[in-house]
């Protein structure tokens, strides 16, 4: 199914999309996956949800760039702070930070793939035993964990989801087939698609954001060492935290409502408070950034246990990527695993492809240097 | 640009009382116990009860925040404030209402192309880049849209045209 010319371009053009979006200061991995959405509706099921993988995968490692090589203080919320490798730039060990992100990411993402694909078949089988009641608060709890998700505060974020529910009421699909908050449009009789809704919550609100962004400080520039070296060095040193890193992603995306961000987070305190040198951290250790890109990565795979077995979203990307199945007909839910079983295991596939490339990609985008043109036309 | 919390409160009550009155008004279904009005309603009162919470729970610390942010000092790092500086965050909504007002008169060409240099130079680019990007964006996606995907794009005017003549083998 993935061996097709359509899947194959599909991935290497939203794994370079990914990468420069995610790199580009201000600019990130939702709003890389958000603004996807239009174009994947015009491609076929699997290569649609292939960009989705591929371009969310590589976004969220290449988050990390311009922290490592512009050190852009107001970088979006959503990127985990103990990932950011500003401290060892400032050291001059920016290509052995940024080799680590791309190398435990890389990791980080097979593991929670292999994760996914150990534990969602079983979760599946006790899913299919659910009935109305079951549903019935498992949508509950997926609408519930929009107070897991959000940053500032959780009564904002509830106000947000009843915005949300609100949206979702117009148009005619209820129990009397009655117009509801259509003002007479006839635009509106079908409800609000959700490219539209997607592209404007994540995308445009990212823009509206970078409006008011300053500009950052510019930096000297100097020439890069080799990136992967020292990197088999730190896995043999570090094998302990990068296993540890790996299983608290997993555990952390499966859990609805949670995601990468919370998942490098906590390593990253795992990692400092089990550390023989807690004292260096947040002076360019690199102990904590091994475990947490080991972990984020991994829960970006895992995470798409709960959104493919139930619907509920681990994170923003895994909404939109939600709202994509859909889009395809591949409906989320335990069914999804006996029906379309075929499609099931080219999400696997993809999932391991991505994070496989991640790696020559990475280099070459952080040898690219362009970061700072890059930045200029769009946010200087 | 960042509205006081009361404000974004006082919104929210307008909204959930908009919807709850709207879903009132709605016509049940015979029959049934539960019909198209209870959602809205239901729905409509949520932000109501978001806001009285907000009121009730949050006071003290609306203060505090007021009173902390009442420094003189700005921090180094912080956006200029000048008092239009706030309304630039309003510029995409309003390009995205130009866009549909416009589009099918313009063409997706000429319209994304004011679009993409009012944002590019909004956001700080010289007009040496501003400009070849307004030329260059609008063309390539409108070839990647007509050509790779076979979507049509709102309008069909003379620069359209031209991109698809120039375009075809």
């Amino acid at each position: 199914m993935i061996s097709t010319w359509e899947v194959i371009i599909a991935m290497l053009a939203a794994s370079i999309y990914g990468l420069v979006i995610g790199s580009l200061p201000g600019l990130s991995a939702t709003m890389a996956t958000a603004l996807l959405v239009p174009v994947t509706f015009y491609l076929s099921p699997i290569a649609a949800i292939a960009t989705i993988v591929a371009a969310s995968s590589m976004a969220i490692f290449s988050g990390d760039i311009p922290g490592a090589l512009l050190r852009i203080p107001g970088t979006p919320p959503r990127r985990p702070t103990p990932t950011k490798p500003t401290p060892m730039t400032r050291k001059g060990e920016a290509e052995l930070a940024l080799g680590a992100g791309v190398w435990f990411s890389a990791v980080g993402g097979i593991a929670g793939t292999l994760s996914l694909m150990i534990l969602a078949p079983p979760l599946a089988e006790i899913a299919l035993s659910f009935s109305t009641f079951e549903y019935f608060w498992l949508a509950f709890l997926g609408l519930m964990c929009a107070t897991l998700v959000a940053r500032s505060s959780p009564v904002k974020a509830i106000a947000g989801m009843f915005i949300g529910l609100l949206v979702s009421c117009i148009g005619i699909e209820n129990p009397g087939g009655v117009p509801r908050f259509t003002f007479g449009m006839t635009d509106l009789f079908g409800g609000i698609e959700p490219i539209p809704a997607l592209v404007g919550v994540f995308a445009v609100a990212q823009v509206m954001r970078a409006m008011l962004t300053p500009e950052p400080p510019p930096i000297p520039r100097r020439k890069f060492g080799s990136i992967m070296a020292g990197q088999w060095t730190l896995t043999k040193k570090y094998h302990w935290q990068m296993t540890r890193g790996n299983i608290v992603g997993i555990i952390i995306g499966v859990l609805p409502g949670a995601g990468a961000d919370m998942a490098a987070w906590v390593s990253y305190a795992m990692s400092k408070r089990f550390s023989k040198e807690p004292e260096k951290f947040g002076t360019g250790h690199v102990e904590g950034l091994v475990e947490a890109g080991a972990s984020n990565n991994a829960s970006i795979a895992s995470g798409w246990v709960p959104s493919l077995l139930f619907g509920i979203p681990g994170d923003t990307i895994a909404a939109i990527a939600i709202g994509v199945l859909y889009m395809k007909g591949l409906n989320p839910g335990p069914t999804l695993f006996t029906e379309k079983a075929s499609s099931m295991y080219a999400i696997y596939l993809m999932f391991i492809i991505a994070n496989i490339i991640m790696i020559p990609f990475g280099i070459v985008m952080i040898r690219a240097g362009e970061l700072r043109a890059a930045r200029a036309a769009f946010l200087a | 640009m960042r509205l006081p919390d009361r404000v974004t409160g006082l919104f929210l009550v307008g909204l959930g009382a908009a919807a709850a009155y709207g879903g009132w008004q709605l016509p049940p279904v015979p029959g049934q116990p539960v019909g198209p009005n209870v959602f809205p309603l239901v729905i409509g009162i949520g932000p109501c009860a978001v806001r009285a919470r907000d009121r009730v729970r949050d006071r003290p610390l609306l203060r505090r925040g007021r009173r902390a942010h009442s420094g003189r000092g700005r921090p180094a790092d912080a956006p200029p404030t000048g008092k239009l500086y706030g309304l630039r965050a309003l510029l995409p909504p309003a390009l995205l209402l130009f866009y549909v007002v416009v589009a099918d008169r313009l063409g997706f060409i000429i319209t994304a192309a004011l679009i993409v240099f009012v944002t590019s130079t909004a956001l700080g680019a010289r007009w040496k880049l501003s400009l070849p990007l307004a030329v260059l964006a609008p063309i390539g996606i409108h070839l990647i849209f007509s050509k790779l995907l076979r979507v049509p794009l709102a309008g069909r005017a003379a620069a359209d045209a031209v991109v698809i003549a120039c375009s075809k083998p």
